[in-house]
């Protein structure tokens, strides 16, 4: 576990980045979509792609949960890399990157989200 | 979608451990930022700032992850009744923002919590110092903003009406 734990700054870095570009992505119509899966709250289903019918028939799509699945396994495969690599070289730039990559984040996620506060 | 009875429970309990949870994260940050220098006299808020911080991580991890939990189950039933059923219908858009900074701050937090227990649980240097302040107080920050967000929209419409 221990030997594991050095690459969880690596994880969080991975996952805080990749969650606010998966957001971006999707508020850019850069990707139809882009969540690894998909929650329709009035059906209760799971769908791996959004569904064709209607928004009136579905009622809303709920792509939250994806986007976290999606970090997570962003994260993991950087954790996995990481963990391939030698020790203690880049221990401290993770030291930095995990406190500014989550305010990099945020600042950016606020960008995107300013249009809910000016309309 | 859970049934209104089990939505209210959940939310009442979403609510107890986010407490809990902000109480931890709280005490731990000032006694990061504000720790008291010397053997002052042992009044209450000389103890606040005096916990030992480091007691706290399992505890804050453990509650953070259970708040997300039960927060991400009534999500669901929030994105209709509330959202869909109110905020939408009257065009509330600020309060929408709101909800969705507190989504993508407690998603993000959670991602955090893996490094944020590695730091916690090393021996303690200056350059890891910093970073277990930043840490905490992001998840602090993170915290307060979803419990007040919560309060503010289960005062708009909660659950059940």
């Amino acid at each position: 576990m221990r030997s594991m734990a050095r690459v969880f700054p690596v994880f969080g870095v991975a996952y805080v980045l990749s969650y606010a570009l998966f957001f971006v992505a999707q508020d850019r119509a850069l990707f139809s979509h882009n969540a690894l899966f998909a929650y329709y709250p009035a059906l209760g289903e799971f769908d791996w792609d959004l569904l064709k019918a209607p928004l009136a028939k579905t009622g809303p799509v709920m792509l939250w949960y994806g986007w976290i699945a999606n970090s997570v396994i962003v994260g993991a495969v950087a954790a996995g890399i990481a963990l391939l690599l030698p020790a203690g070289r880049s221990a401290k730039l993770w030291s930095v990157l995990v406190w500014a990559a989550p305010i990099l984040s945020f600042l950016v996620l606020c960008y995107f989200e300013r249009l809910w506060f000016i309309r | 979608m859970f049934s209104d009875n089990v939505a209210i429970f959940l939310l009442i309990t979403h609510g107890i451990v986010a407490v809990f949870t902000l109480g931890a994260l709280t005490h731990q940050v000032i006694s990061l930022t504000w720790a008291p220098k010397g053997a002052g006299q042992a009044g209450f808020v000389t103890s606040l700032r005096a916990v030992r911080a480091a007691h706290y991580t399992n505890a804050i991890i453990v509650l953070y992850v259970i708040t997300a939990i039960l927060g991400g189950l009534i999500y669901v039933n929030y994105r209709i009744e509330v959202r869909q059923f109110y905020l939408d219908q009257y065009k509330m858009y600020k309060s929408n923002g709101l909800f969705e900074m507190k989504e993508h701050l407690i998603a993000m937090g959670l991602g955090l919590l893996p490094a944020y227990w590695y730091y916690w649980k090393q021996e303690l240097k200056p350059e890891i110092a910093k970073v277990r302040t930043v840490l905490s107080a992001y998840l602090a920050f993170a915290v307060w903003f979803s419990f007040l967000v919560g309060h503010w929209l289960n005062n708009i419409q909660g659950f059940g009406k």
